[in-house]
């Protein structure tokens, strides 16, 4: 797996480059796929991130949670990302949405092939987004000559603020909607260490979560909490035991650290459970999500 | 009241093939009850715990006596007090010889522990107990969990380079104390917050939690005062009384205050510092025993503990109110012991707020809570507000977690023995974790 | 408890020298009781003419002791006992009297004193009178004159009551014991051969249920422990608001603690209700309970008036009611022992104590008027503390309390056990020949005097 670090000190010098070139990005994806064979996602690793959600932890152990899964195939994704022919710089490119579909378990300590592309490179009323797409094969569960089995795919939207690409039309701003605030059935109190303590569990040291210096310096306000953190958070003690779910996460405004977060959390049917988050004042929503059970199409028979 | 099915040994345990036997409540002891981090601060879990259960021996001269077994609990307490009630117990006047265990059930936890016992009572196993609980806010266990995992990692260093790479972690913010709270792990919000959707949810108004509130606050002040509690608490320290008792206030009063849990329902807010209860420290046991032990040492029998029950809802993502377990547990418990909800003579349901109280009564007068959620025909009806919490209740003394069964359940015992035999009487106590216990007593 | 540091001082070898210099007063530290110690250190010398003399000595040499019946220089007596129960005049008590005298300087530490006599009321006779109460006098006298803690006091013996009443025999040896430490230049009346010597004299009280008001602390907390070591079984009785110290005290002593208002009215059957259900019965009360209100009358307000005697006297007036409307009922005992606790202000009267006092002096009216109501045998007694060492009197300013500890014959102050020994001794079945009496438990103390 391409180390993280790597692909960060390689998108940084490439906006360095383009910055000093005057240089313009490439207008299209790059059409790869980056594929890791046997990755192996480390058994320790389980117990860290648990360590992240302590006293709501995942329910199964022994099955990877669904964003440990997303933090092992990152690295594929940022290693497309952080490369001169991706369209959209690294720097300053804003998480806007996740959906995943966990089809089987994902077990620690088995050979998986992790597979990265970039589709969908899309226009935006603030800049341009592309879906990174990660699946995750694994083993064929005993069945032999079946071949790799897809066990998880997850795609992510992110938006490159300010880029356009040639010859596409620039959508107007949708009305924004007035937020209504639900009724509160939780809140999150997030330390200022939680970047940090994310950090050493995914690998992912982008400092707009780490330090507020650098994420001001970086055009935020001050450290914000990771997306997939909040994701992670949201799915803790309510992904199903033994996957075949699908889940969602679509960020609106970001998680101020330190901070908290006031939740709804609901079932409108069976099986499926609505998060919505919003600052405590409750004038912005920080995300909304989803989770549905048995809705990933497959079943252990 | 269900009959004992099995086959029945003369004069042999229920465990061992006799006929089951009553537990019977002897009588109770507790400390005064203290608003946090005031007249108790200085006293600890083992403290408060010792001098309730020394006040229980000198009322029934329990010198030198092996009881069958004493089981209590704190909610909060230090990894140090893992044995707090044997450790208690050797503090006390008891037999050394005498047995103890922990329990913990959140606010329950009292009740957890009279009932248990009054089980193994009735099972022939014990023929004497004393249940109880204590909770010390004010000497509640600060946690470093930053600075602890830096501390054990330093620990398990075995070099010296792991050691200095340990060290270098350490950070001055790691010293920032988590304090002990009422919050919910899963949902990271207060009892309070909780039970201000609870409250919202079933449209309690704040002038109905305002009257309960000063009801508990007017009857407890009366109970002192005609020395109903002469026999049921000894003083400890500074207070002769609950210092949170306001016998004094007023609707007025109660009207002035600003919601204090729920600000964000705005308008709708309810709940404030006169209608929740404060956070509180103090002990209480309770004398249980088997009728045979009670009339060997000439000893009162105030009550028959008859059954309990506890429930459990699933309150995380806000399907049910985190307090409302006991209106569950009571559908159960009435169902099995073939009894109306408005058979009893009295009715202590545990103020942690006034509109648990409220929300779980109206629950109980809901046609469709009671169909859809406890699974019946009819709804349980509402009950007569004369009988409630006569004596005061939490809002009047206080709440320390653990110690409010055994405070309810010693009055209760008392109150019944006073109406006279075959009188009922039903306690409800709500705990953390969407929990709670009901029981019932019997007058003798 | 106040520490009495001059008397630790003066019993040091230095502080002895400078007081005998300076001509202050040197207080010793008293012999007090220890269940198995000797009844009396030393021999004991009993003179006199009449029949009680034979009868005593037989009783002491019963007991063990070392009886002399004639004085010899030589000796040193840890007791003397004078009978006069015979003089027929005044001018009969010289014999005995000079006798006494003369081995006067022969008395050792904490010795004793006891004159043995007729009640002067007895008889109408005037010389017989004159005579009897000349003892009351010369017993008196005496007493002020002992040293080195050593007391004299008398017992009085009603008109038909042969000395050899169990009555008289208690008193002797109270008297002779160190239990009567700090009893001094005082008389137990011994009016009716009720009583009975105890099957063992160090637990006078075993298997007796005892009822301790006021025992939370102070001179309650010590009667309740000196009940329980002369073998009683101690209900301790507090206000609610003492109940910790109550449970402590009880829990010392294996008894049970009963946390009551005495000054409800229904005390006296809420402690009926408690003896009967816990034990079955109740045969000794000792009302203890009791509070001060100071105030020079003139700034007295009713609060403090009332409240005093409410709980100093209304309420035992009120609980003897219930005890006595209840006795034969199966709980109370029949010859119930009730001590009641009066005050040597109730005596001699204290600036700032009118109501105190009044109180008190009504403890010593009601107990002599409640006597004679008493039946099967019970009796009803009051002890009159002087100063003794409590954490009340450790609150007194410091000169107050040095003047107030030395004004009496054994220049110190009492302790609280010392109070527990007369009360003890009192509902003992030792002391069943007396009743309706105030016995002072003062050293002697000037006040009331």
């Amino acid at each position: 797996m391409p180390p993280l670090a790597a692909s960060y000190r390689a998108a940084l010098s490439t906006a360095a480059k383009d910055a000093l070139l005057r240089r313009r990005r490439p207008q299209s994806l790059p059409g790869r796929t980056v594929v890791v064979h046997d990755h192996v996602i480390p058994r320790d690793l389980v117990a860290s991130y648990a360590g992240l959600f302590r006293g709501t932890g995942p329910l199964e152990p022994a099955d990877l949670p669904s964003v440990l899964v997303h933090i092992a195939g990152f690295p594929a994704a940022m290693d497309l990302m952080a490369q001169p022919d991706f369209p959209l710089p690294l720097p300053g490119m804003v998480h806007l949405e996740n959906r995943v579909r966990h089809h089987r378990p994902v077990p620690a300590g088995v050979p998986l092939q992790v597979a990265a592309s970039a589709v969908d490179l899309a226009p935006h009323p603030a800049g341009t987004t592309v879906e990174m797409v990660v699946t995750v094969h694994g083993p064929d569960g005993g069945r032999p000559g079946a071949g790799p089995v897809l066990l998880w795919e997850g795609t992510s939207t992110y938006l490159g603020r300010g880029v356009r690409i040639d010859g596409q039309p620039r959508p107007d701003r949708p009305a924004r909607e007035e937020f209504q605030v639900p009724d509160l059935t939780a809140r999150w109190h997030l330390p200022s260490s939680t970047g940090r303590h994310y950090a050493t569990v995914s690998g992912d040291y982008n400092p707009i979560h780490l330090n507020p210096l650098a994420a001001r310096a970086l055009g935020q306000k001050g450290m914000i909490a990771h997306g997939m953190y909040l994701a992670g958070r949201m799915l803790a003690g309510r992904e199903p035991a033994g996957a075949g779910h699908a889940w969602s996460i679509s960020f609106a405004t970001p998680v101020p650290l330190p901070g908290s977060v006031s939740l709804n959390v609901t079932h409108p049917g069976p099986g499926v459970t609505e998060v919505t988050a919003w600052d405590g004042r409750g004038r912005r929503p920080h995300f909304t999500g989803r989770i549905e059970r048995d809705a990933a199409g497959y079943r252990d028979s | 009241m269900t009959e004992n099915p099995q086959p029945q040994t003369p004069g042999a345990a229920a465990v061992a093939g006799g006929a089951l036997r009553q537990a019977v409540v002897i009588g109770g002891n507790r400390t005064p009850f203290a608003r946090s981090h005031g007249a108790y601060a200085s006293a600890g879990n083992k403290d408060l715990l010792t001098a309730a259960l020394n006040g229980l021996v000198a009322r029934f001269g329990l010198q030198g006596e092996r009881i069958g077994e004493v089981a209590a609990g704190a909610v909060l307490k230090h990894s140090r007090d893992f044995n707090l009630t044997r450790e208690s117990v050797l503090g006390t006047v008891l037999d050394p010889s005498t047995p103890a265990r922990e329990v913990q059930i959140a606010c329950a936890t009292g009740m957890e522990a009279i009932g248990g016992l009054a089980n193994k009572i009735r099972l022939g196993q014990l023929d004497s107990a004393i249940g109880g609980g204590v909770d010390s806010i004010s000497d509640a266990p600060i946690v470093f969990n930053d600075a602890r995992s830096v501390l054990m990692d330093l620990n398990r260093a075995r070099t010296t380079r792991d050691r200095i790479r340990a060290a270098l972690r350490f950070r001055p913010g790691h010293l920032a104390p988590e304090a002990p709270g009422t919050e919910e792990p899963r949902t990271g919000l207060s009892m309070g917050e909780h039970q201000a959707r609870t409250t919202h949810r079933w449209g309690i108004t704040r002038q109905a939690q305002d009257e309960l509130a000063l009801a508990s606050h007017h009857n407890m002040a009366a109970a002192y005062e005609r020395g109903f509690f002469d026999d049921l608490l000894t003083p400890f320290g500074t207070l002769t009384r609950d210092n949170n008792l306001r016998a004094d206030t007023t609707l007025e009063k109660l009207a002035t205050l600003k919601p204090a849990f729920g600000r964000d329902l705005g308008e709708e807010a309810t709940m404030t510092a006169g209608n929740s209860t404060p956070l509180t420290d103090g002990a209480s046991a309770v004398l249980l025993g088997s009728e045979a032990w009670a009339a060997e040492r000439g000893l009162p029998m105030l009550a028959d503990f008859v059954d309990f029950e506890t429930a459990a809802v699933d309150f995380v993502d806000g399907d049910e109110g985190l307090l409302m377990a006991p209106a569950y547990a009571v559908a159960r418990l009435l169902q099995r012991q073939g009894l109306a909800l408005q058979d009893f003579d009295y009715y202590e349901i545990h103020e942690a707020f006034a509109g648990t109280v409220l929300a779980t009564l109206k629950a109980w007068e809901d046609e469709s809570f009671c169909r859809e959620r406890l699974g019946l025909h009819a709804p349980l009806g509402p009950i007569d507000r004369s009988r409630l919490n006569v004596n005061g209740s939490s809002l009047a003394a206080g709440h320390p977690f653990a110690a409010t069964g055994g405070r309810i359940t010693a009055s209760l015992a008392k109150m019944l023995h006073e109406k006279g035999p075959g009188s009922l009487g039903l306690i409800s106590v709500c705990a953390a974790g969407g929990q709670g216990i009901v029981a019932i007593l019997r007058g003798r | 408890m106040s520490t009495d540091s001059y008397t630790a001082l003066v019993n040091q070898p230095l502080g002895r020298t400078l007081a005998k210099a300076l001509g202050l007063p040197q207080p010793v530290t008293l012999r007090r009781h220890a269940p198995g110690a000797p009844l009396v250190e030393g021999s004991v010398l009993v003179i006199g003419g009449g029949p009680a003399a034979d009868r005593v000595a037989e009783q002491l040499l019963d007991w063990g002791q070392d009886v002399r019946r004639h004085p010899a220089a030589q000796d040193r007596y840890g007791a003397i006992v004078a009978a006069f129960d015979d003089v027929g005049t005044p001018a009969d008590l010289s014999s005995t009297a000079l006798q006494l005298g003369s081995v006067q300087r022969q008395l050792g530490p904490s010795g004793r004193v006891v004159t043995l006599f007729k009640d002067p009321a007895g008889t109408p006779d005037p010389a017989v009178r004159a005579a009897r109460k000349g003892v009351e006098g010369l017993t008196r006298s005496l007493a002020h004159e002992m040293r080195q803690g050593a007391t004299a006091n008398g017992i009085v013996l009603g008109e038909d009551v042969p000395p050899g009443a169990p009555g008289a025999i208690g008193a002797l040896r109270f008297l002779l014991s160190a239990r009567s430490a700090f009893v001094s230049g005082q008389f137990i009346p011994v009016s009716s051969a009720d009583g009975a010597a105890p099957r063992d004299w160090d637990r006078p009280l075993a298997g007796r249920i005892a009822v301790v008001t006021g025992a939370a602390r102070g001179i309650g907390a010590a009667i309740a422990g000196i009940l329980h070591r002369d073998g009683a079984t101690i209900v301790g009785v507090d206000v609610p608001a003492a109940g910790e110290g109550l449970a402590d005290v009880v829990n010392a002593l294996s008894g049970s603690a009963l946390q009551l208002d005495i000054t409800a009215p229904d005390a006296g059957e809420r402690i009926l209700a408690h003896c009967r259900e816990r034990h079955g019965r109740l045969d000794i009360v000792v009302h203890n309970a009791g509070i001060t209100r100071d105030r020079k009358l003139a700034n007295m307000d009713a609060a403090q008036w009332d409240s005093v005697i409410a709980v100093n006297i209304e309420s035992q007036l009120a609980m003897n009611r219930a005890f006595l409307a209840a006795t034969g009922d199966g709980v109370v005992a029949p010859g119930l022992r009730i001590a009641s606790l009066a005050s040597t202000s109730g005596i001699a009267g204290n600036a700032g104590q009118t109501n105190y006092a009044a109180s008190k002096a009504a403890v010593i009216g009601m107990v002599s008027a409640t006597a004679p109501l008493m039946t099967g045998g019970g009796t009803i007694n009051a002890v009159a503390p002087g100063f003794i060492e409590t954490e009340m009197t450790a609150r007194m300013p410091f000169l107050t309390r040095e003047v107030a500890r030395r004004m009496n014959s054994l220049s110190q102050g009492g302790r609280p056990v010392d109070v527990a020994e007369a009360v003890s001794f009192l509902v003992s079945d030792a002391a069943g020949g007396t009743s309706g009496a105030t016995l002072r438990v003062c050293g002697q103390g000037i006040m009331g005097a």
